[in-house]
C-alpha cells in the first residue's frame, strides 16, 4: 500500500548536478519546465530532449531511478492519450467504421505524452539531485525578500521542512499500526461498510495521536535548543552562487529563450 | 512443525536505490511449544523475521512453511485464519490502543472474527485474567489513564483474546521498568509452560532473553550467526566475544570459575539456580 514512497527521495551521487546550489536548480528547473511547454512539436521538443539528456549524464543518475515515478502516472497519461485520439477532429489519418483519428490528434497525444514525460523527468531531477533541507534552504533565501511585507517565510519554510522530513516516518507509522490491527482480525478491503469503517478508525486513531505526541515532542526539543524563530538565527552552510551555478543558469535561461524566439 | 524456513532472503525496497537486503538465506525450523529468543543488533533483520512467519511480509526468495503449508500460497481468507493463530505483538503495542475503554480494546480482535458477544466476553475475562489486570478493576477503566505497563498487558490481551497458538513478540518489554519487564517476561513464560503457546521474541537484551527462553538464536546482518538451546550457552562463550556480545554478570563468573575447574551445571542459567551452586562450593570448601 505504502510501497512507492520514491517520489521525492533524494538519491545522493557525487555529479556536477548534485553539487550544484538548490536555488539555481529550482530556477535553471523554472525555465526548463517553461521551455517545455514552449516548445513545438517535433523540431525544438527533440533539442529539449537532447538536453534533457545531457541532464540526466550530468546527474549520474540511471533511467530505472525514474521509474518509480514514471509509472504512477502511466495511466494518466494513457487514458489523456485515448480522449485525444478519439476526440479530437480534423484530417482523418485512419479510420475505422465509426472511429476516425486524425492527424492533428496523433499530433497532439505524441506532444502531450513527450511533454508530461519530461515535466516528470525534471521535477524528479530536482528532488533526485537536492536533498529536500537544501531544496528548502533555497527557497527560503530566495523568498526572503518577502518578508519585508510581513510574511513570516522563515516559519512557513521549517513548517514544510519538517513536515517533507517527517512524510517517511508517518507512512511506516502508518504500515506499522496497519499492520498490527491486521493481527487483530481487522481488514481494510473486505467486510461491510460499517466494519471497515470501523477498522478504519483503528487505523486512524493511533495514527493521529502518535503524530500528535510527536509534533509535541519535537517542539520542546526545539525549544529546549533555544530555538525561537527566524530572528537573529544564524546558518550553518551559507549559500553561495559559483562558475558552475551561473553557467547552468544561462544556459537553461539560453535554452528557454531560444525555444521563445525562434 | 509450526514454521519451517527454507532458505529465505527478503529485501526492502526492491529494485530502488536504497534496496536493503534484510534477510539472505535463513535455514531453520521452530518446534511446537519452543520458548525462542532472537537477538541482533538493531537493523539485523530480526523484525523482518517476525513478520515472515505471519506472512505479514513475503519472503522473496525461498519459502516459509507454516504447519507444512507454504505461506505464498494462502489466499486472503487462509491469511485471516493464520494471522488468529499466530499472534503477533508489535514494539511498542500501547501505540496501537484506540478505545476508549479497555474492554472494547480487548474485545475489537475477538469481534472482527465474527465472535458473539457472550463468546467475546468470555474471551476479554480470560485474556485479562491471564495478563494479570483484574477484570472489575479494569474493564471500564480508561485507556488513556493507564500506565504504560498496563498499556501494554492490555495490548497483548488483545491479542491474547485471538486465542493464538504461536505468539510473535517484537521487543515486549522496550521501555518499561524493571517492574514491568518482569511481569511481562514472567507472564510470557507462564503461557508457554502452562498453556504451551510457542513464543517467539526479539529483544535486544541478552539476559532477559536467556532469563525466560529455551532457545536462543542471534542474528546479524540477515544472517542466522549462533543457534543454540540457552542450557549450552556457555558453550559458545568464544564465537559470543566475537560478536560483541556480553553474558550476564552470573553467566560470565560461571564461565571463569569452571575454566578452573570448577564444576557448575548451567542447565538452569537462572541466577538463583547459578548462585547456588557457587555459595554451595564455597562453603563446602572444594
Amino acid at each position: 500500500m505504502f510501497r512507492n514512497i520514491s517520489l521525492g527521495q533524494y538519491l545522493p551521487a557525487d555529479s556536477i548536478l548534485h553539487h550544484l546550489d538548490p536555488r539555481t536548480k529550482t530556477v535553471a528547473g523554472l525555465f526548463f519546465i517553461l521551455a517545455v511547454f514552449a516548445a513545438a512539436f517535433p523540431l525544438e521538443l527533440f533539442f529539449i530532449y537532447l538536453a534533457g539528456g545531457l541532464l540526466l549524464y550530468l546527474s549520474r543518475l540511471r533511467m530505472i531511478d525514474f521509474w518509480p515515478v514514471f509509472k504512477p502516472f502511466l495511466i494518466i497519461i494513457l487514458i489523456t492519450v485515448i480522449f485525444q485520439l478519439l476526440f479530437i477532429p480534423g484530417t482523418p489519418l485512419f479510420s475505422f467504421s465509426i472511429l476516425s483519428i486524425s492527424y492533428e490528434a496523433v499530433e497532439t497525444a505524441v506532444t502531450f505524452t513527450l511533454r508530461f514525460v519530461l515535466l516528470l523527468f525534471v521535477v524528479r531531477l530536482l528532488t533526485a539531485t537536492t536533498t529536500p533541507v537544501a531544496l528548502m534552504d533555497g527557497l527560503e533565501q530566495m523568498l526572503n525578500p518577502l518578508r519585508k511585507l510581513g510574511l513570516a517565510v522563515h516559519e512557513l519554510i521549517m513548517i514544510m521542512t519538517i513536515s517533507l522530513r517527517f512524510i517517511p516516518m508517518f507512512i511506516e507509522e502508518a504500515e506499522r499500526i496497519r499492520k498490527a490491527q491486521l493481527c487483530r482480525g481487522a481488514d481494510f478491503r473486505i467486510g461491510s461498510l460499517s466494519s471497515r469503517l470501523k477498522n478504519l478508525f483503528a487505523w486512524l486513531l493511533p495514527l493521529l495521536r502518535s503524530s500528535l505526541q510527536r509534533a509535541e515532542d519535537l517542539s520542546q526539543a526545539m525549544e529546549a535548543r533555544a530555538y525561537q524563530g527566524g530572528e537573529g538565527r544564524t546558518r550553518l552552510n551559507i549559500l553561495r552562487l559559483r562558475g558552475g551555478d551561473y553557467a547552468y543558469l544561462l544556459s537553461m535561461a539560453a535554452l528557454l529563450a531560444a525555444v521563445l524566439l525562434v | 512443525m509450526p514454521f519451517i524456513l527454507k532458505d529465505v532472503s527478503f529485501t526492502y525496497q526492491k529494485g530502488m536505490a536504497f534496496a536493503q537486503k534484510a534477510l539472505k538465506g535463513l535455514d531453520f525450523t521452530v518446534e511446537d511449544g519452543e520458548m525462542l529468543g532472537v537477538m541482533g543488533a538493531a537493523g539485523s533483520g530480526k523484525s523482518t523475521f517476525l513478520q515472515l512467519l505471519n506472512a505479514l511480509l513475503k519472503a522473496e526468495q525461498g519459502y516459509v512453511f507454516y504447519e507444512g503449508q507454504d505461506l505464498a500460497q494462502f489466499s486472503k481468507k487462509q491469511l485471516i485464519g493464520l494471522r488468529q493463530e499466530v499472534g503477533m505483538v508489535f514494539q511498542y503495542p500501547e501505540q496501537q490502543i484506540f478505545a476508549d475503554l479497555v474492554y472494547d480494546e480487548i474485545a475489537f480482535g475477538p469481534r472482527n472474527i465474527g465472535l458473539d458477544s457472550e463468546d467475546a466476553d468470555r474471551r476479554v475475562r480470560e485474556s485479562m485474567q491471564q495478563v494479570g489486570l483484574d477484570f472489575a478493576e479494569y474493564s471500564s477503566r480508561r485507556t488513556i489513564a493507564l500506565s504504560s505497563g498496563e498499556k501494554r498487558r492490555v495490548a497483548l490481551a488483545g491479542i491474547l483474546a485471538l486465542k493464538p497458538r504461536h505468539l510473535l513478540l517484537d521487543e515486549p518489554t522496550a521501555g518499561l521498568d524493571g517492574e514491568g519487564r518482569r511481569v511481562i517476561l514472567d507472564y510470557l513464560q507462564h503461557i508457554n509452560r502452562q498453556e504451551h503457546i510457542t513464543v517467539i521474541m526479539v529483544a535486544h537484551h541478552l539476559g532477559q532473553l536467556l532469563s525466560v527462553c529455551r532457545r536462543l538464536m542471534i542474528i546479524e546482518k540477515g544472517r542466522i550467526v549462533l543457534d543454540t538451546s540457552v542450557s549450552r550457552i556457555l558453550d559458545h562463550y568464544d564465537r559470543l566475544q566475537e560478536l560483541g556480545i556480553e553474558l550476564p554478570p552470573h553467566l560470565e563468573a560461571a564461565y571463569r570459575l569452571q575454566r578452573r575447574g570448577w564444576k557448575i551445571d548451567t542447565a538452569d542459567v537462572g541466577v538463583a539456580a547459578i548462585a547456588r551452586q557457587i555459595a554451595d562450593k564455597i562453603r563446602s570448601g572444594s
